[in-house]
């Protein structure tokens, strides 16, 4: 009779009342009895509510998933595990190690690096350099992330991987276009009423050609951890674990469009860029938005998705309660919320995931809001950006919401002074340690096989803040030299730190690699290449003009020989290739011929310094498929010069030379024998002049793998460890 | 007794809107239940805590299958799923514990009314006297004019329990008087057809029972009697074309509306 | 790999094809057909709605790259 057990139950709580001796004892008495009632429901016990029917549903249904999981990998383990070691016997039959780590550090400089260790600053590099190996490490043409990154893990050169830039260029309008990837939106749309609902899926298509090394290592049975490899997007298929970098887009599908919320009247003189929103006070209260992705249901209508957000100022305080997306929290002045995740809501239940921080600038005289670029959340991703798709949701799980955009530090920001030294540093590093938890959570996870992680922070850093190394740079001349903070000095002992503790991870049986794709050199001057041409006579302009707009915006093609975009390329306007060219294809050769002759050496008036130190024929630096989309030229720039933030996007201008007044100081988008990168190593290698190009193939080799015909990179020869 | 002030307020409401539907109510019930769960849950418990633990468990389970290869990385994790779980449950069940004592208090107080059927005219029931064993032979039972006793008292020593079968001519709210060591004793019968607050029991002492079992003043501490009973049939509800204890009903409807509603008010349970 | 097909070409073709993607430096006879016919395409075929796009969409989808202004 149900009321007995009700009454059994009832005597029970009464008798375990009663027995209760001390406040802790009655307290685990409880607990015990609750976790009897709710592990062993009946009818009476329901009078334990619902709550405890969610808590037993929630952790029994994760014991049990839990354990069907296990249970199918303990089941099927002895059939992969004979397929593995029958596979896997090939390769680590032969393989050197049984764990290769790369650390990819992003711009590192090999000059730096030993100026440093010089000073006993950097111990832990030090010590590779005397147990293992530190050399230069030979770059690409040019000496650009995407180019040398691709080149890193597949091996060849551009002609082979089809990445000369960041951009290129779109032959039948002369615009750039992003050179790793493609994204398009479904092609057919179904009008209903006011909605045009879009059918079918986004297509990304990734633009590199080559397999990255990791590939051929997966195939033959080696697991791979990869962390953030440029170029890695959209994330390829392949037996490991893979989280895009460099390239991935926000969720607006730029690069990274941050957005500064102000009370700011438009007309007041202040820098700006990213999205500038006003920000309304209405009392107390102060509402913006955040713009998003364009409304799917509104195709070509350029109509964005917004999430709204509420700000209440505590002056005295000095902070403000943010009410954003229903999630409340408290920012400080000068603080970064966490990553807070919104929902981009468009009509019929669409949206998009994304994830922002905010950055309370000020409380008066106006209020200012920093937003980071809407990051595609890793935990709902709405594109791919790991392989599988279930391990950037992984770390995001383990971890908290992490930076999923390619370039996640906002050096525009900074640039647009929007941002200042300290909250660049801040959002940096704070990327940087999320990329720390993950190597060592792929380092744990991957005992034997390979794993790479690649860290950005010592690029923007350098390239943010090398005015402060440099003795003269025009954009921190006012600033005292006693003044001027170590910043890149402690990035680099940062990093040093890091390899020390990577070092306490790993065993005599692991091979440990630190490479950089570029050096890095200072950013003082800006070469205008289009003025060049312009002034030369090889790009002219329309009729009347003496400057163009961005993207060749009144160039006369129909008498333009020659012009330039990006960071380091040279075009000759081809007859027959570009759709206005007047260049005759059996002209070229002469031409380009002409062009280095003139361009190679170009001083800056003002300093008499060589502004171009070499002028290099595509023909002549690159063997491939994919030559014919490279630049005819690559220009070399000198020390100290880099082609001008005009001429990169096109634009003529009087000027040639003018100095770089912006807080991105540092580059190495210059002659790439003057910015090699570093490799150091925990095993002495006898190679004296390494280069990017082989690393794919010296893993390889060292896991045991016979070398696919195609590469261009020699395998290095290691010593061998006495012992061993 | 505990909520007595709304129980009035309760009456009013089960007798005006729902009086014949014990379905509606349970649903009704359920609804608020799950709702005031849900929120109670949210107010009383660490939620950034309880997101994080849940978190890390759904990222365990997603490096079972990542790693699914790496058999030492297998059960490694496992091991961080149980030690996970355990976090997890310690997480809930304190907040748990401040939410479970007022709804279980409710609940009790719901029971009264769809826990058991009144009895119907002409029905025969039980009603079942425990008292002390020197006046086991010294009980008499005293019915109201449209009840009477069917079949001669049975006395069962062992149990120190006398049993009467009654019998109600007509719907009505009565009492019954059992006489006992010279004082008397009443309790409460209720013959209805409609959903109506039974108590099936009056106790002696036994503090935590009465508040279950018993919705009526408790016996006097002097009385030779320890409870009089009266054996109301359990009540079963059609749903889903299945016959249902209200009980477990409300158990799965309130959770499947707690689960909807802490959805919609992102609340992490 | 999802969205592939298979296209048949005689032997003697193949081997050729496989000579010419060594020769210039391709990965696979995979890789030289694909590019070969995607060059092919693009001369026939009209460029698709929405391959070339407007300057204002290009100027959105390179804000952020830094290298730029």
């Amino acid at each position: 009779m149900r009321f007995r057990g009700v009454s059994c139950g009832a005597d029970t709580l009464v008798r375990q009342l009663r027995s209760r001796v001390a406040g802790r004892s009655a307290r685990a008495t409880l607990v015990l009895l609750l976790l009897v009632v709710v592990l062993f429901p009946l009818p009476g016990h329901a009078y334990a509510g619902p709550g405890a029917g969610f808590a037993v549903l929630s952790s029994f249904w994760t014991l049990f998933v839990a354990f069907l999981y296990s249970l199918y990998a303990l089941l099927t383990w002895p059939f992969r595990h004979v397929l593995r070691t029958l596979k896997r016997r090939k390769a680590y039959g032969k393989a050197q190690f049984k764990r290769a780590v790369i650390l990819g550090f992003d711009g590192m400089d090999p000059e730096l690096a030993e100026r440093f260790m010089g000073e006993g600053k950097l111990p832990n590099l030090a010590k590779l350099q005397q147990q293992g190996t530190f050399r230069k490490l030979r770059t690409t043409f040019p000496a650009i992330s995407p180019v040398a990154w691709s080149t890193f893990m597949t091996g060849v050169n551009p002609g082979k991987h089809n990445i000369y830039d960041f951009l290129a260029r779109d032959l039948s309008n002369y615009l750039p276009f992003l050179s790793s990837a493609e994204i398009k939106g479904p092609k057919r749309h179904w009008k209903i009423g006011k909605y045009s609902i879009p059918v079918g899926k986004t297509n990304i298509k990734g633009m590199r050609k080559g397999t990255p090394f990791w590939h051929w290592l997966g195939k033959a049975g080696i697991f791979c951890s990869v962390i953030r490899v440029p170029v890695t997007f959209p994330p390829e298929k392949f037996p490991g674990v893979l989280l895009s970098g460099m390239c991935v887009p926000d969720l607006k599908g730029s690069q990274g469009t941050f957005c500064f919320c102000t009370t700011r009247a438009s007309g007041d003189k202040f820098r700006e860029g990213g999205v500038r929103i006003a920000m309304e006070r209405d009392g107390g209260v102060c509402r913006s938005y955040i713009p998003g992705p364009e409304d799917p249901l509104a195709e070509g209508s350029g109509r964005e998705l917004r999430v709204d957000f509420e700000l209440r100022p505590d002056p005295e305080r000095n902070q403000a309660r943010m009410e954003v997306d229903s999630q409340k929290f408290t920012l400080k002045v000068g603080e970064y919320s966490e990553w807070i995740p919104l929902k981009f809501k468009a009509a019929l239940g669409m949206g998009a995931h994304g994830i922002c921080r905010f950055y309370l600038k000020q409380l008066s005289p106006e209020v200012e809001v920093y937003v980071t670029p809407v990051n595609i959340d890793p935990g709902r991703p709405d594109l791919p950006i790991s392989h599988p798709v279930t391990y950037s949701i992984y770390l995001a799980k383990l971890f908290g919401p992490y930076a999923t955009l390619g370039l996640a530090e906002d050096t525009w920001a900074l640039n647009e002074e929007v941002l200042d030294d300290d909250a660049f540093l801040a959002q940096a590093y704070g990327n940087h340690e999320d990329r720390e938890r993950m190597l060592f959570d792929a380092l744990e996870k991957t005992q034997q096989g390979l794993c790479a992680c690649v860290f950005d922070t010592t690029d923007r850093v350098q390239h943010m803040f090398w005015r402060y190394l440099d003795d003269d740079h025009p954009a921190a001349r006012n600033v005292p030299r006693d003044q001027r903070p170590n910043i890149i000095q402690e990035l680099y002992q940062r990093m040093d730190g890091l390899i020390g503790r990577v070092m306490q991870q790993i065993d005599d049986d692991t091979l440990l690699m630190v490479v950089s794709d570029h050096g890095f050199k200072s950013f003082a001057r800006c070469v205008n290449l289009n003025a060049w041409l312009h002034q030369n006579g090889y790009l002219t302009l329309k009729d009347g003009k003496t400057e163009s707009g961005d993207w060749f915006e009144d160039v006369d093609w129909s008498r333009t020989r020659a012009y330039t975009m990006g960071l380091n390329g040279l075009y000759l306007n081809v007859k027959g290739r570009e759709r206005q060219g007047i260049v005759e294809p059996g002209a070229a050769e002469a031409l380009k011929n002409e062009l280095r002759t003139k361009l190679n050496g170009l001083a800056d008036p003002a300093s008499g310094k060589i502004g171009i130190t070499g002028v290099f024929d595509c023909d002549a630096v690159y063997a491939g498929p994919y030559v014919d989309n490279a630049p005819d030229l690559i220009i070399g720039y000198g020390d100290g010069f880099r082609a001008s933030w005009d001429s990169v996007m096109g634009k003529v201008t009087e000027k040639i030379f003018e100095d770089n007044l912006k807080a991105w100081s540092g580059d190495h988008c210059i002659d790439p024998r003057l910015v090699p990168g570093v490799l150091f190593c925990n095993r002495k290698i006898a190679d004296e002049k390494p280069a990017i190009v082989d690393v794919a193939p010296t893993i390889l080799k060292l896991f045991g793998l016979g070398l696919p015909a195609h590469f261009d990179g020699k395998a290095w020869t290691l010593a061998p460890v006495v012992g061993k | 007794m505990l909520f007595v002030p709304i129980r009035p307020l309760m009456a009013d409401f089960l007798n005006r809107v729902l009086l014949d539907n014990p379905l509606a109510i349970v649903v009704v019930v359920s609804l608020v239940v799950g709702l005031l769960m849900v929120l109670l849950f949210g107010y009383t418990s660490n939620q950034k805590a309880i997101k994080v633990a849940k978190d890390q468990l759904k990222a365990h389970l997603l490096a079972v299958r990542l790693y699914q290869d790496q058999l030492p990385v297998v059960m490694r994790t496992y091991g961080r799923i149980v030690r996970g779980t355990g976090r997890y449950i310690r997480l809930a069940f304190m907040p748990l514990l401040y939410v479970i004592i007022p709804i279980t208090l409710l609940i009790v107080q719901v029971d009264r009314y769809l826990g058991s059927m009144p009895m119907q005219p002409a029905q025969p029931f039980l009603v079942k006297v425990q008292t002390a064993p020197d006046t086991l032979n010294d009980l008499s039972l005293q019915l109201p004019a449209e009840m009477a006793i069917s079949a001669p008292a049975v006395h069962v020593p062992a149990d120190n329990e006398v049993v009467w079968r009654v019998v109600a001519e007509k719907a009505g709210t009565y009492n019954i008087d059992v006489a006992a060591g010279g004082q008397t004793f009443s309790k409460q019968v209720v013959v209805s057809p409609d959903v109506s607050r039974l108590s099936p029991t009056r106790l002696r002492d036994r503090f935590w029972e009465r508040i279950f079992v018993s919705g009526e003043p408790a016996l006097p501490d002097n009385s030779p009697i320890q409870a009089i009973a009266v054996t109301y049939l359990p009540r079963n509800i059609n749903f889903a074309w299945l016959e249902w204890n209200w009980i477990v009903l409300f158990f799965v409807l309130s959770m499947v509306a707690g689960f909807v509603f802490k959805e919609v008010l992102g609340i992490e349970i | 790999m999802f969205n592939s097909h298979k296209v048949k070409i005689e032997g003697e073709l193949l081997e050729k094809a496989k000579k010419c993607a060594e020769a210039a430096g391709y990965e696979s006879v995979d890789e030289f057909v694909t590019h070969m016919l995607e060059k092919e395409i693009k001369k026939i075929l009209p460029p698709e709605e929405g391959d070339s796009v407007s300057k204002e969409v290009v100027k959105k989808r390179l804000q952020g790259l830094g290298y730029i202004e």
